[in-house]
């Protein structure tokens, strides 16, 4: 789970309204996916998570698609993705539903099946200032599940466990998604078939997984 | 191949047919028919075309050994079709069947000129042709159309192909089998003699009727001991001095007993004991002989010798009894066989046996399985999973198991389920995306946690301490209830 920088840059038209909302202290009207700008915050999200899940980094669209050439007074031009709209904090889904900060676009199975209506702590929000998921998370290579990091004290390691689990990080599937993309790159590098720096050209996606395993294999 | 006078033998066609019709259009392309026949012969399934039926829209389906086989082009021996409900499974299976024989009931679902745009291509010897089927409508019969017979693979005259077909239908017996997924679990006999079958559809067939071809040998066996019986006690009667003389008729009774084959020890040993042990029970071989249900069907016995009557049997053991029976006893030769669900309320163990066991009793037999069990569908090669799926349109196509584009060559399959986990077999061939729960995910992930916490403690030279011992044995209880399997998990 990359660290994102959430600039609301593209989606303009958006922004003003949203701007326009908080500033009135007015509650935002009721969430649906048929909401006027529920595209373009979409697509804004995607170019900012350069067309990954936000949480597990699964590919959701070719981040060209929703660059700024996609873009004309504010708003996106229609596109297909894969994935979903989340609210991190389902809570504030009622009264702040369009709220930007509350936003990420995900796999669709890790939020319908994993995430849901589950509140995680907000350790793993991947927009928050002082994220930065070494800090928090180590990958297991040998399975291929994130762990709290060691290093960490018990306690907080147990709410990162919630985090984890909450966000759909090890779910079944995307384990044997990242499984399949990174152990013949991996194993490439380990073997010297390829060099590191090839590798990281040719990766498109589970990019903390690989740099966390490339870390504790010793590969660097 | 354009008609004239010298591939058009009008007796031949006569001989096999009511209705014939000359020429059609195929593949927009104007050839001529050798023949139309009602009746065909045990022959293996090469592939099946489906231009337009229902589902199915172009699909062909190559039922052949891949290029690499040593057998590269011959008919599969067996075949496993998989898919999600809807697909078409047993439909497939019954257009396989109705291509092939005349059997009505496998078409009674489906309006008759739907066929039209389906093929079936077929071998025997060395003989091919594809089939289509079409209806007549004044007679409200089926008529086959054979295309182009062609003997190694040239095309032949249409009397050519009709004196191999002849002489092959004699020397065959039971040509097909159908087993539906509603097997009627009754043992009763109709009286009708399947022995003289050529094709038995176990849709109307009675399954009970193949014990007659073993009861007629249980019979003479039963009288033949009591013949050698009465013999004996006639010489105990007639020269109750002469010992040497009883001891003699004792010795040609026990001398029969040892050498004569008891049918039942027969049944037993060749056919039922094998798959029976799976689930405790075995074949019944002492029998009074007082009355004819002592010998109306087989007996099954627990392994304390106590009867298990028929209405006790679970529906797994009349599964398998209405199955194996059959294929043994009607000794299919060259026979193409169709099994509709052979999983139907067996164990997993059970499962896994019964493909090769089943192929066991046969001779040169072509199988063709209709599953949803990935333990069924793991016996096979990929080149004999035929896994139908819907595509983004909601018509059906074949999933190959090689990258497109590539030849459909052995070397090619990436899907092999002999080298699969059955995890991996739901995975990869049965699209299943979660192979274990979620919880199952949270506890691994929980459970690596600890162990790191545990390496840890061993670091700073710790893993005496209390916490460390606490977090031991939660770590030790939560790893035996995954059963120490998430290190590869």
């Amino acid at each position: 789970m990359r660290k994102i920088e959430k600039d609301l840059t593209l989606a303009t038209a958006y922004k003003k309204w949203l701007d326009g909302l908080n500033k009135s202290g007015e509650e935002h009207p009721e969430y649906t996916s048929n909401g006027k700008f529920y595209q373009d915050i979409v697509a804004n999200l995607l170019w900012v998570q350069k067309g990954l899940c936000a949480y597990t980094e699964m590919f959701l669209v070719n981040v060209k698609e929703v660059g700024p050439e996609s873009w004309k007074t504010g708003r996106v031009k229609d596109f297909d993705f894969l994935g979903h709209l989340d609210h991190y904090d389902s809570g504030l889904k009622k009264k702040k539903g369009w709220e930007w900060n509350n936003f990420f676009v995900v796999h669709s199975d890790v939020n319908v099946k994993r995430k849901g209506q589950r509140k995680p702590y907000g350790l793993l929000k991947p927009d928050r200032p002082t994220y930065d998921p070494f800090y928090y998370l180590e990958y297991d290579y040998k399975t291929h599940n994130f762990v709290p990091n060691s290093e960490r004290d018990t306690s907080l390691q147990t709410k990162i466990l919630h985090d984890i689990n909450t966000l759909g990080l090890n779910y079944k599937p995307i384990i044997d998604y990242r499984r399949e993309y990174l152990t013949p790159i991996i194993d490439d590098v380990s073997l010297g078939i390829m060099t590191l720096t090839k590798a990281k050209e040719r990766l498109f996606k589970f990019y903390t997984a690989f740099e966390m395993s490339i870390q504790s294999l010793r590969l660097e | 191949m354009v008609l004239d006078d010298q591939n058009f033998h009008w007796a031949n066609l006569q001989r096999f047919s009511h209705h014939f019709s000359f020429i059609l259009f195929r593949d927009n392309v104007l050839v001529s028919i050798l023949a139309l026949i009602y009746y065909f012969t045990a022959m293996k399934i090469t592939k099946v075309q489906l231009k337009d039926f229902h589902q199915f829209k172009d699909v062909t389906i190559d039922l052949t050994y891949p290029l690499g086989h040593p057998k590269a082009g011959e008919p599969l021996d067996k075949v496993c079709i998989i898919g999600q409900s809807g697909t078409g499974k047993t439909t497939l299976l019954k257009i396989i069947g109705g291509h092939t024989f005349t059997i009505n009931s496998l078409f009674k679902e489906y309006k008759h000129d739907e066929f039209s745009n389906v093929e079936v291509s077929v071998k025997f010897r060395d003989v091919e042709t594809d089939i289509s089927v079409g209806f007549d409508k004044v007679d409200e019969k089926n008529t086959y159309y054979v295309f182009e017979p062609k003997l190694k693979k040239e095309i032949i005259e249409f009397q050519k192909y009709a004196e191999i077909e002849d002489d092959f239908r004699l020397q065959t017996k039971t040509h097909f089998i159908f087993f539906p997924a509603d097997l009627h679990y009754e043992f009763e006999s109709s009286g009708s003699d399947l022995s003289s079958k050529k094709v038995i559809d176990f849709t109307n067939d009675k399954v009970g009727d193949v014990w007659s071809l073993v009861f007629g040998e249980i019979q003479k066996f039963q009288e033949e001991e009591i013949k050698l019986k009465q013999e004996i006690a006639k010489v105990a009667v007639e020269s109750n001095s002469d010992v040497k003389a009883i001891q003699k008729a004792v010795r040609k009774l026990e001398k029969w007993q040892k050498e004569g084959e008891n049918p039942i020890n027969r049944v037993a040993e060749k056919c039922l004991d094998p798959v029976l042990r799976h689930i405790n029970l075995r074949v019944k071989r002492d029998f009074n002989f007082e009355g004819k249900s002592d010998i109306g069907f087989v007996k099954l016995e627990d392994f304390n010798g106590n009867e298990v009557p028929y209405h006790l049997l679970s529906t797994g053991t009349k599964q398998i009894l209405l199955t194996a029976l059959p294929l043994y006893l009607l000794k299919p030769d060259q026979t193409l066989i169709l099994c509709d669900e052979p999983e139907r309320s067996l164990y997993p163990s059970l499962q896994k046996f019964i493909i090769d066991y089943y192929i066991s009793l046969t001779k040169k037999s072509q199988f063709f399985f209709a599953t949803h069990s990935p333990i069924i569908a793991s016996c096979f090669e990929p080149w004999e999973i035929v896994e139908l799926k819907f595509n983004k349109d909601g018509y059906v196509y074949q999933d190959q198991y090689y990258p497109k584009g590539k030849e459909r060559h052995v070397d090619n399959y990436t899907i092999i389920p002999s080298y699969l986990t059955y995890d991996l077999m739901l995975s990869k061939v049965f699209d299943l995306e979660e192979t274990h729960s979620h919880d199952r995910s949270e506890k691994i992930t929980e459970v690596l946690m600890l162990r790191n916490q545990l390496l840890k403690f061993k670091e700073k030279k710790e893993i005496s301490s209390e916490e460390a011992q606490k977090v031991y044995k939660e770590y030790r209880t939560l790893a035996e209830k995954l059963f120490w399997n998430f290190e590869t998990d």
